[in-house]
């Protein structure tokens, strides 16, 4: 089974063709221009030199968030197209599970955590198990030290993302964590690849829309809400100057 | 020999649009999903609000336009797709479906400017228009006056040195309080107001030789004028303060024109942009073409508006005359023509 596997959610964006358990390319470029706009020309290079046509292809699992609100979109929308196109299914599976199936091997318990600013992070507790990877606590947004503390009945955690090193000092407090190194804080093509691989099933999710996981909501509306509670009304200007007035 | 079908693929600010067009000219299907009830609490577009709803709208519009020009993605011979100008996280989303989609078929992919695909939304309905011509195109976004010498060769006269047209008609409504979008309202209270208010206004940007134009003095003028009467208490008749407003404006666009024609042997005058829909522009455009002798041409309501339809009919003559663009081309927000 030819699998395409693509996360373009972090500052990492990844891509990478996998038949079976074998990599046939893998790239993973750091804080890739324009939240991965490049990646589809590159892509077309790099199908082009392992000589497989698009065709092949039997699925795409890509990484649906959280991260870069935009960079979401670049990869949710170019698989949208690719999948269009070449009619086959797509594994849509969190950005958090692919980055903690690097550590899978590694601990038993296993938080990754990506970078939402304002001391928070994206994240979730997953039990590695050899079938895979079992949500204990879904992806949410979490203030980090809050977060840290409420693991403390696990005894031993591995936590990885960009947010462990971000918030490194916090996660370091805790004897029962451990802080995966830096190589296994990245999304990489392949391991979406091997999710995929290992969870998808046969028309679960042929022909349905892609549902990005942004897991917080647009700014500008929890302000509108304020300011109808009174709290605040400071909301008026955060507007885009294009196609007012028709 | 059978047609020419291009893809077109707009999402540059609040409207998510896929239309199906042969040869050029045909529209076969336009699907739009506006998101104006989306924004309009805001007062104005939400970038990133307008980003979300794109991608949710986008493939299942693909899948109606498909399904109702009543064809396959086998006869599609062209993608076409907006790159600019606009607002870039919701530029990013159109572009990046058309890539995969071009890419995953190997079908060639042309990028098309918002504004030139304003221009050619009157080939659609006019496919026997043909240049020299003049184009006053008007919208939230822009307000420029070209010279179109032949398809694909435009001169830009002028431009706005400071608001945009639309953009002067979303505040003056906002501070009116009269919602967003601020044009179509104005345009209809303005009508039974009279255009009598003189706002004192500070000495416009707009070299008077030259053929640009400058809004946000007369945006200043009026907001003031409002805050004036407000303040002291004296009453705002707000259809007239709308017809003095728009009025203003509009002769200012016509002024201008109206210079470009006597400067330009041109056949005919274009408008296109969302506020080519403003009745006073089309009536005066009308008065002033009739008199010179020229044809005077401007999309029906649903062709002014952001659509898909006109970037597929620009990016079929783009790609006839230039080929097509590259897989690495980005989304541009501030593309100029």
């Amino acid at each position: 089974m030819l699998i395409l596997g693509i996360d373009t959610a972090t500052p990492w964006g990844t891509m990478a063709l996998c038949r079976d358990e074998e990599v046939l390319f893998e790239v993973t470029l750091c804080k890739l221009k324009g939240g991965g706009e490049y990646l589809l020309a590159l892509l077309e290079q790099l199908m082009d030199t392992a000589g497989i046509g698009f065709k092949e292809i039997d699925l795409i699992a890509v990484g649906t968030g959280p991260g870069s609100y935009t960079g979401i979109r670049v990869g949710l929308a170019a698989v949208s197209g690719l999948a269009e196109g070449l009619q086959v299914p797509v594994y849509p599976l969190s950005t958090l599970e692919i980055i903690a199936e690097n550590c899978r091997r590694a601990s038993r318990w296993v938080v990754p955590a990506i970078d939402a600013r304002r001391a928070e992070v994206y994240t979730a507790l997953y039990e590695s198990t050899p079938e895979g990877l079992r949500e204990v606590r879904p992806p949410a947004a979490r203030p980090v030290a809050e977060w840290a503390q409420s693991l403390s009945d696990f005894p031993e955690i591995m936590v990885c993302g960009d947010g462990s090193k971000e918030y490194f000092d916090i996660w370091n407090g805790y004897t029962n964590i451990t802080i995966a190194p830096a190589y296994w804080d990245r999304p990489l093509g392949s391991l979406a690849a091997q999710c995929a691989r290992r969870d998808w099933k046969p028309d679960s999710q042929q022909g349905n829309l892609l549902k990005p996981s942004y897991l917080k909501r647009v700014e500008a509306e929890i302000r509108l809400e304020e300011a109808k509670d009174g709290k605040n009304s400071n909301h008026a200007d955060d507007t885009g100057g294009c196609g007012i007035g028709r | 020999m059978s047609d020419f079908i291009t893809l077109g693929i707009e999402s540059s600010c609040d409207d998510t649009s896929v239309a199906v067009v042969a040869n050029g000219t045909k529209i076969l299907s336009n699907q739009i999903s506006s998101q104006l009830d989306e924004h309009a609490r805001f007062g104005g577009v939400v970038p990133e609000l307008a980003a979300r709803c794109h991608l949710e709208s986008l493939v299942p519009l693909y899948r109606r336009a498909m399904e109702e020009a009543g064809i396959t993605l086998d006869q599609v011979d062209l993608v076409a797709v907006t790159y600019g100008p606009g607002l870039v996280g919701s530029l990013l989303v159109g572009l990046s479906f058309a890539k995969g989609l071009a890419l995953s078929r190997g079908l060639p992919l042309v990028g098309v400017n918002h504004i030139e695909g304003h221009i050619y939304a009157n080939l659609l309905e006019h496919p026997e228009i043909e240049p020299p011509l003049l184009c006053l195109t008007v919208s939230g976004g822009h307000t420029d006056l070209l010279y179109i010498e032949a398809w694909g060769r435009y001169r830009i006269l002028g431009r706005t040195l400071d608001d945009a047209a639309g953009e002067a008609f979303d505040k003056v409504a906002r501070v009116l309080g009269l919602g967003y979008p601020g044009g179509p309202v104005i345009d209809r209270l303005a009508r039974e107001g009279k255009p009598d208010i003189e706002f004192p206004q500070v000495k416009s940007l707009a070299d008077p030789d030259s053929y640009h134009f400058s809004f946000s003095g007369l945006k200043t003028a009026v907001i003031n004028w409002i805050h004036r009467h407000k303040q002291t208490g004296e009453p705002v008749d707000v259809p007239q303060v709308a017809a003095s407003f728009q009025a203003n404006l509009v002769n200012q666009l016509v002024r201008q024109l109206e210079k470009a024609i006597r400067a330009f042997p041109v056949r005919a005058v274009l408008l296109s942009g969302g506020v080519a829909s403003n009745s006073l522009l089309r009536q005066r455009c009308a008065e002033l073409t009739h008199k010179e002798g020229l044809a005077l041409y401007y999309p029906s309501p649903r062709l002014c508006t952001d659509n898909a339809a006109m970037i597929a009919a620009a990016g079929y003559y783009n790609y006839h005359s230039r080929g097509k663009s590259s897989l690495r081309i980005t989304a541009d927000p501030n593309l100029k023509l």
